[in-house]
């Protein structure tokens, strides 16, 4: 208690001296009083600092897993929220308070203080006056209007309200931050003793005036002419006009013959102080309404008789000042005068709605239940507060909540990792949302849609999606419209349209923010496996694997040349080598210890860009045969392989460097050899013999290959995607018995007979061809594309691709496998590559969404210092990128301060209207500027009357104006000489 | 202008030595077809005044005292049996001229005041059963003492709006003083007065006045400035639509008076304390202050373009 109340004293002492500080910087004010720039105080409110606090934990998270729709939602947020604070300046800037009036009133009554705000811009909103402890609210304020509000002070005694100070206040449009300004002007409205008390007041009184005889009527005038009520003497009575037959009225005299009373203070001795006041106050508005002369007598003064508002207003006063020396200061305002707390039913209902959203970006995602559960909560608050019924107890809060996070950890068994997480923080929304009452609570919930808009963007980035994302933003900011306003919630319309073009207008700086804002290089906290599903090729290769692969039309990678392309028979795509066989698959060595044998690089050079799907795998593909591996990250094996220590979970894009012709330089090392050679013992025994029959025959192993070719071509093999399933012996099996197959059995039959001949071989796993794309000029090489292929080691040369496809199936890699195998493709598919321009649509998309994947998702550190040293900063410090971040603010700020003026202004209609004011701005430039209340004919006396030389030049203009401007003419070519007139103009002394 | 507006001015101003403005605007007055309150203490020549412009414009005029038991039927007429012919015969009342003086006019009972103020309105009278229609033109020019408040019967606010301009005259200035001093009575000199035009040339005037040219950005000015005065929180009551007619007409009739062919901003802000002054209620009661000067001060808080 003792803490409370020193960290009070401690508060309203600094409030006291921040109000003292204000006062000596802004002095005293007068009416009018136009809000200025300097009088304007900003600061974020709670709101705003959670939000801000909110966008650190969403930039933190977009940079670290280098997200880049995260980073952009992020930096769109940010600069929204500096949008945000500029309407909240613009809605105080510039508005008047014309007219602060206080009428005095009877203790027990509130003192109304009226304020008169006017407004010469556009529409304002959330407008809040506070002072002496109340407050006031007008929802809006008209363009061009005067707008009143009032505030009501309870009083409770009488004597002198003093009223030193006004704040007004917005918070517009978005809660996030308050606008604020304290105007000084000092007023004192006086409270009357509250009438009261049931005696008669003295008749006649003492003093010579009670007594004075009426009817003097030659003197007095009549006055009126009122009904006859009983007891009027007769002589009052009007007999003239009785008698021409009208009703019996009374005529009353105005003059000095006219009745009076005394009201004394000391002749109510036996009351105290107060109860006399109250009962003088009480005789006196009796008195006034009767319109009877009084006279008030006081210990400290005389007031005549005497009757009239002012008198009243005299006698009132001296009432209420009685035996009062200083004056009763109002009560003091507290720091934050909070407000009535509105039944607020359509902020709850859009948080509702934006947490709905944003929850259904996730629901194909998370489990059914999680979802249905989540909905189910959040229909039943918004039955709760359309019906404005309770909420729930807290002990049923607490066990619903207690459930989800039990059934949550059940599905995932975990609640680290992206999907759990997901379910996690829905499900503390919707918890929340069922205690959700006041504007705080709201917040909270928007927080937690606006972090699970974050997450969607974490786990998925393509394009289709972003107009979902872009929809959940909007949504969100229109809901922090509606909610930052709860006095009385914006309408929808004005909510959309103000969140709609702030975002608009914080566009181009959340586009410098991605492009600049300096990036990690690498991750902080790694997200655990996404969970999505591997793809594509494995590091084994068993009979029938490849076949597999060709049902799917899935994009695997895409190519861009930045020179001529090789022919479609070269397009070998290098993936898993595989060289150890066990008789039926072939697996990759795991042991890489090997070491790689430079090459002799033939032909000419291919230079390209790939962009990898995810695939969740470690390869990275590259045309066969690459020189050199384009990331520290990434192994160049020894098998001339492109391995990456971490899979590929995001699309990724490298540039590379190929010929698809090589020579060895060096022989073989023994170590390769073995395990190029390496055969099962006792499997494929049939092959075995077949391959060594074949080696005898043949001179050499060039000649070897040959004959195995021809074995291959003239065997009565064919190539199909589905072949029968084979035995253990699987060569033995697909040579002598079945003769149908994929590549796949080509190449590893190919591969086992060479070893069996002594020759070293190995599989290489891979695609080949692929689509191209001529939209984009880039080829798409699908799963579909997928190959196998065998190598061999001929001395001399090298590792060789023999590709025993070429013999068995050559339209197969001449034109592709969609042309070649028309069986193997879905009816859709089918369609969308036959049918002109469906082709051509979908071609169309997958340019735009490449462009997608490689400009704005793949924004990485790397593209960002490639455009870096674009602009010229070869290695840029993070001083140099500071200080143009910085740079960048500043000019978008200015351009936003620049553009919102000028929409407050439309006046670019009127051209002659510009040019006036020009010419107006012209001549104040030299002194003589126009009062705004000045017509031009005036203006133009006053300029002749004061410089006569400058009034000889300037007057016809002037009086050309008035002609174009109020004359009988229409506008036309005047309008053009009149511009030309003013603006050729020469004014001595003017300073440019 | 006109030349024989020209002259009338002139001669006006020999006759009501030193108010130009207020010559003018009482002129202005007549030709925009209004009717004039004169406000002011007593012996600066407010009945010289109204008698000098009856002559300039060759109006017939009439002059009626009011006192506190002036009856209705002394203004308007009054229906007179008559012996001979055994009909009640309506003699017309002092109302039926071109130009009515209605001297202290917040002198007569409220009843008086009404039948005035409904002549003026309807410019015709109703008399057992019969309308009388009133000359054409038909001005009237009331005066009143502002400092004289006892006995007397103010003049209600929608009835002071039927007065198209009140206007002041005031003291002269010395050297006027001196003029007026040394020349002797007006009597005299207003006999000798030629009028200048005559009632069909003033009615064609008028016309001509009614159809100077108002520009859009004019309208806008002029409705700025009744919006100001309905929306300012320290007037009671603001300027009404007829109030706003009657500007217009008021500065399309000042315009014609400078000889222009469009009226100009200069012309509202010319008229404007003239007509409005004594429309506008103030909320503070204990408000001391000239109504003229709050009608500048407005003038001067709206401006002129936007």
């Amino acid at each position: 208690m003792r803490l409370r109340a020193a960290v009070a004293r401690w508060r309203s002492a600094l409030d006291a001296r921040a109000a003292d500080w204000v006062r000596r910087r802004q002095g005293e004010d007068r009416l009018p009083v136009e809000l200025q720039r300097r009088r304007l105080y900003i600061l974020p409110t709670r709101g705003g600092v959670g939000f801000a606090l909110m966008l650190l934990a969403m930039l933190f998270a977009g940079m670290n897993y280098a997200n880049s729709l995260a980073l952009m939602v992020t930096f769109a947020l940010g600069s929204f929220a500096l949008v945000g604070m500029n309407h909240c300046h613009r809605n105080l800037l510039g508005l008047r308070l014309v007219s602060l009036e206080a009428q005095p009133t009877f203790a027990g009554e509130p003192v109304r203080i009226a304020l008169a705000l006017e407004n010469p811009g556009v529409e304002r909103h959330d407008l809040a006056a506070r002072g002496l402890g109340a407050s006031a609210h007008a929802p809006s304020a008209a363009a061009a209007a005067i707008t009143r509000l009032e505030l009501c002070v309870p009083t409770q005694r009488r004597g002198r309200l003093h009223l030193s100070r006004l704040q007004l206040a917005t918070s517009y449009p978005f809660g996030l931050f308050r606008c604020w300004t304290w105007v000084h002007l000092p007023r004192e409205v006086l409270v009357y003793p509250r009438p009261h008390g049931t005696r008669p007041p003295p008749t006649g009184a003492s003093g010579r005036e009670g007594s004075r005889a009426r009817h003097e009527s030659g003197r007095d005038e009549l006055r009126d002419l009122r009904s006859f009520r009983d007891g009027d003497s007769p002589r009052q009575v009007a007999w003239k006009t009785y008698a021409r037959g009208m009703p019996l009225l009374v005529k009353e005299y105005s003059g000095a013959s006219a009745e009076s009373t005394v009201f004394d203070f000391a002749a109510l001795a036996d009351l105290e102080v107060e109860a006399r006041l109250s009962q003088l106050c009480r005789w006196v508005l009796d008195a006034e309404v009767r319109g009877s002369r009084y006279a008030l007598w006081l210990p400290e003064r005389r007031l005549e008789a005497d009757c009239g508002a002012a008198h009243r207003a005299r006698c009132l006063e001296a009432l209420a000042l009685h035996g009062l020396d200083a004056p009763v200061a109002g009560p003091v305002a507290p720091r934050r005068a909070s407000p009535p707390a509105a039944s607020s039913v359509r902020p709850v209902l859009w948080t509702i709605a934006v947490f709905v959203a944003a929850m259904l970006l996730h629901v194909d995602r998370l489990p059914p239940w999680c979802s249905v559960a989540i909905l189910a909560l959040a229909a039943w608050r918004a039955a709760t507060a359309l019906g404005r019924r309770a909420l729930p107890r807290s002990s049923l809060r607490l066990s619903i909540g207690a459930l989800l996070l039990l059934a949550i950890v059940a599905q995932f068994s975990t609640i680290t990792g992206l999907a759990a997480g997901t379910a996690l923080l829905a499900a503390m929304g919707a918890l929340k949302l069922m205690e959700t009452a006041a504007r705080r609570d709201c917040f909270v919930v928007i927080g937690v849609s606006l972090f699970l808009v974050i997450a969607a963007c974490l786990d998925r980035q393509s394009l289709l999606r972003l107009p979902l994302y872009v929809g959940a933003v909007w949504l969100v900011c229109t809901a922090l419209a509606i909610v930052g306003t709860p006095q009385v919630p914006l309408a929808t319309r004005t909510a959309v349209s103000i969140a709609g073009r702030s975002l608009a207008f914080a566009l181009p700086m959340a586009i410098v923010l991605f492009l600049l804002f300096p990036r990690l290089q690498g991750e902080v906290w790694a997200l655990p496996g996404n969970g999505a599903g591997v793809t594509g090729l494995s590091n084994e290769m068993s009979p029938g694997a490849i076949s597999e692969l060709s049902n799917s039309y899935e994009p695997a990678f895409r190519v861009r040349f930045s020179g001529p392309a090789p022919a479609p028979r070269e397009l070998y795509w290098r993936g898993p080598v595989m060289q150890n066989f066990d008789g039926y698959s072939w697996r990759r060595e795991p042991r890489s210890f090997y070491r790689q044998a430079p090459l002799r690089y033939l032909g000419p050079p291919y230079r390209y860009r790939i962009t990898l799907e995810p695939h969740q795998r470690n390869w990275w593909f590259a045309l066969d045969t690459p020189t050199a591996s384009p990331d520290r990250n990434v192994i160049f094996t020894y098998d001339y392989q492109l391995v990456a220590l971490r899979a590929v979970t995001q699309p990724t894009s490298y540039d590379l460097l190929s010929h698809t012709q090589v020579r060895a330089t060096e022989p073989l090392s023994p170590l390769q050899r073995r395990l190029a050679l390496q055969l099962p013992a006792g499997r494929n025994a049939r092959s075995v013999a077949l391959a060594r029959e074949l080696r005898a025959g043949a001179a050499d192993d060039a000649a070897f290959v040959r004959a195995l070719l021809d074995l291959f071509r003239d065997g009565g093999y064919t190539y199909t995607l589905t072949p029968p399933r084979l035995d253990l012996d699987s060569i033995d099996d697909f040579l002598f018995r079945t003769r149908q197959g994929f590549c796949g059995h080509y190449a590893s039959a190919f591969a086992m007979l060479a070893r069996a001949a002594g020759l070293p071989a190995r599989i290489v796993t891979g695609y080949q061809g692929g689509e191209w794309n001529p939209i984009g000029s880039y080829f798409i090489v699908r799963q579909s594309d997928a190959h196998a292929w065998a190598e061999v080691w001929l001395d001399g040369r090298g590792w060789s691709r023999v590709d025993p496809t070429a013999v068995v199936a050559p339209d197969r890699l001449n034109r592709g496998f969609f042309e070649s195998m028309p069986s193997g493709v879905s009816q859709t598919d089918r369609m969308l590559r036959e049918i002109g321009w469906l082709a051509d649509a979908r071609l169309a998309w997958d340019t735009v969404n490449t462009w997608w994947k490689d400009q704005v998702i793949e924004f990485d550190l790397r593209a960002q210092l490639g455009l870096l040293s674009r602009l010229g900063f070869d290695s840029p410090r993070l001083s140099q990128l500071g200080a143009l971040l910085a740079a960048a603010l500043v000019a978008w700020l200015a351009w936003l301060a620049l553009h919102l003026g000028r929409m407050e202004r439309p006046r670019d209609a009127d051209p002659l209207g510009r040019a006036y004011r020009r010419l107006c701005a012209r001549l104040g430039r030299v002194g003589l500027s126009r009062r705004p209340d000045e017509g031009p004919l005036d203006y133009a006396l006053r300029i002749d009357a004061s410089r006569p030389q400058l009034g000889a030049s300037v007057r016809p203009l002037l009086e050309q104006y008035a002609a174009l401007r109020y004359g009988p003419a229409p506008q036309g070519t005047g309008m053009r000489d009149f511009a030309r007139g003013a603006s050729r103009l020469r004014l001595r002394g003017e300073s440019a | 202008m006109d030349q024989d507006l020209a002259v009338a001015l002139a001669t006006l101003e020999r006759v009501i030595l030193g108010k130009p403005r207020q010559l003018r605007l009482c002129v202005a007055c007549l030709l925009a077809r209004g009717h004039l309150l004169i406000e002011d203490v007593p012996g600066v020549g407010k009945t010289t005044l109204a008698h000098a412009l009856a002559r300039v414009f060759g109006l017939g005029w009439n002059r009626v005292q009011f006192t506190s038991d002036l009856l209705p039927a002394d203004i308007v007429g009054v229906s007179i049996f008559d012996r001979a012919t055994q009909q009640f015969e309506f003699r017309k009342g002092p109302v039926f001229t071109q130009l009515l003086l209605a001297d202290e006019v917040n002198r007569a009972s409220p009843r008086t005041q009404s039948a005035l103020l409904e002549a003026m309105e309807e410019r015709q009278v109703s008399a057992d059963g019969l309308t009388y229609v009133l000359p054409e033109p038909f001005f009237v020019v009331a005066t009143q003492n502002p400092t004289e408040q006892l006995g007397t019967f103010a003049l209600p606010e929608s009835q002071l709006d039927r007065f198209l301009m009140r206007v002041e005259l005031g003291y002269p200035d010395a050297a006027h003083e001196r003029e007026l001093l040394r020349s002797g009575e007006r009597r005299d000199m207003l006999e000798r007065v030629q009028a200048s035009l005559d009632s069909v040339r003033l009615c064609q005037v008028q016309q001509q006045a009614r159809r100077i040219h108002v520009a859009e950005a004019l309208y806008d000015y002029l409705q700025r400035l009744l919006l100001r005065t309905r929306e300012r929180p320290d007037i009671k009551l603001g300027l009404s639509p007829r109030a706003g007619q009657g500007l217009l007409r008021a500065a399309q009739a000042w315009a014609l008076l400078a000889g222009r062919d469009a009226v100009m901003p200069e012309d509202v802000q010319a008229v404007f304390p003239a007509v409005a002054s004594h429309r506008l209620m103030r909320r503070d009661p204990t408000a001391v202050g000239d109504g003229t000067e709050f009608a500048r001060e407005l003038l001067r808080s709206v401006p002129v373009s936007p």
